[in-house]
């Protein structure tokens, strides 16, 4: 098969570490230009530096995804330098887990800024690109608990929906531009998401959930496996799991 | 960071004689995997076995025939001693409005895609016990996870597929079985009886998936290490919006 990474512009929010880092060290040694936007520059731009040493293609801009400017200025970042944006993956998330009687309220305001506001900034950031192109491919990050809802994890289960539910509605609405739109939604995945929660009883559970947790190398092929298809081919959710996970 | 090496691998792939089960016996064989292709038509299997060589056995079977079901995998278990991947691929769709369709019809989809899986799944559990990355693979449809009209049988066969699959890979997971379901959008195969000339015009209008691309959805999801599953892979043509 034609290896359709190659030359890809590929911007990845949540780069400084887990399935942004992973997806990035992976598309870049595919031959893809990878544009990495995080809070914590440094992190990505050592990573930057790692990837050009392995003759990678890649820019760093510090990026907050809950600032919608950031957000534009780091796709006008990959326009400005690479000429085009071929995929977007808006992938920064958080993961801060209590029960609601517990009023963590910050937390809910967190969650939603950053997996729920961060996707659509990212959106309004790349479609306006991708419609004019007539080209493009907008992955966004859900989770297993975009599909079902457990106690203590109810605020990062109703963003996680929210992502599936802005995914398939873009999806719909994209199709005379012929862009592509996938939704990807792991399971138990090694990455610092768990470090996100700041309740310690919780945060213990959680990391010991984790144990089975499986490398960020699988979100990483999961991207790969999307990008790569033709161009008329659209796989528009891939849910993965470690084998292990029964929730 | 490269796929697992599928060489060695035994696959039972059932519809094997057209189609989407042609199209991953061939993409299979070109991993190294040996293939056992399942379908009714002896002569299809055959061409295809002579196209793919050394790495490919024919076994004549209808997947609703309990019976005939049992007397492939006592032959894949005589053979091989085991096996890597279930591929429950067979399927069925006649189009017509509800009212207008007959029980014959209902009997014949709920027979190939429900019983089929359920007949082939519960032969292959014990021979795919003890495998690294063993998997079930099943293929449902868009038109399992929404009603469309003029399928509606069709329809109930796949939501029934998708329920099995998640029932079935909490029961398997701890064993190390993988539980995996594909929902193609519109493809170009043989699928579909009574189809009329409006839908194979919609066919073309959307620039219909191939039936390659939802083989390599198979081929990506059983070439995952041991550790991860792939539960469910949704793919449609880019042109395709509804369902």
């Amino acid at each position: 098969m034609d290896n359709k990474i190659k030359g890809k512009v590929v911007v990845i929010t949540g780069a400084s570490s887990g399935l942004g880092e992973a997806t990035a060290r992976h598309l870049s040694a595919q031959g893809a230009t990878v544009v990495l936007g995080a809070r914590r520059l440094e992190r990505i731009e050592t990573l930057a530096g790692e990837l050009a040493s392995n003759g990678g293609k890649s820019l760093a801009v510090q990026t907050d995804v809950t600032d919608r400017e950031q957000v534009t200025g780091l796709v006008g970042a990959a326009i400005a330098t690479f000429g085009r944006v071929d995929v977007m993956l808006n992938n920064a998330g958080l993961m801060p887990h209590s029960p609601l009687d517990r009023l963590k309220v910050d937390d809910w305001d967190r969650m939603i800024d950053v997996n729920i506001k961060g996707v659509l900034y990212g959106i309004a950031a790349a479609l306006p690109h991708m419609v004019a192109q007539r080209s493009g491919h907008i992955i966004s990050v859900s989770s297993v608990a975009g599909h079902k809802v457990r106690p203590g994890s109810i605020v990062y289960s109703a963003t996680k929906h929210a992502v599936r539910v802005i995914s398939e509605g873009l999806r719909q609405e994209v199709k005379p531009y012929g862009l592509r739109t996938t939704v990807i939604s792991p399971g138990a995945v090694d990455t610092e998401l768990p470090d996100s929660i700041t309740e310690p009883d919780i945060a213990e559970n959680t990391r010991k959930f984790y144990d089975i947790a499986i490398s960020p190398a699988s979100f990483a092929r999961a991207v790969a496996y999307a990008i790569g298809q033709p161009d008329d081919v659209d796989i528009n959710e891939i849910l993965f799991r470690p084998t292990l996970q029964e929730y | 960071m490269k796929m697992q090496d599928l060489s060695g691998k035994v696959a039972v792939i059932t519809g094997a004689s057209s189609g989407i089960g042609q199209a991953t016996a061939r993409l299979l064989v070109a991993e190294g995997v040996h293939v056992v292709l399942v379908a009714r038509r002896r002569d299809r299997l055959t061409a295809l076995a002579d196209e793919l060589g050394e790495a490919a056995t024919v076994v004549e079977a209808d997947v609703a025939a309990p019976a005939q079901v049992k007397a492939l995998f006592d032959q894949v278990r005589a053979r091989f001693g085991g096996l890597d991947l279930l591929f429950n691929n067979a399927g069925i769709g006649i189009n017509a409005a509800f009212e207008d369709s007959t029980q014959e019809d209902w009997k014949t989809m709920i027979d190939v895609n429900l019983y089929g899986v359920l007949n082939c799944t519960h032969e292959a559990i014990a021979l795919l016990r003890g495998r690294p990355g063993a998997m079930i693979s099943s293929v449902s449809s868009v038109g399992g996870r929404y009603g469309v009209q003029n399928w509606s049988v069709y329809s109930a066969t796949k939501y029934a597929v998708v329920g099995f699959h998640d029932a079935l890979r909490k029961e398997l997971g701890p064993d190390h079985i993988r539980v995996s379901v594909i929902e193609p959008g519109a493809v170009w195969t043989e699928f579909g009886q009574n189809v009329s000339e409006a839908m194979k015009e919609r066919r073309e209008k959307l620039d219909a998936l191939r039936a390659e691309d939802v083989a390599q959805a198979l081929v990506y999801a059983f070439a995952q290490p041991p550790n991860v599953l792939v539960e469910e892979i949704l793919l449609r043509p880019v042109l395709q919006v509804a369902p």
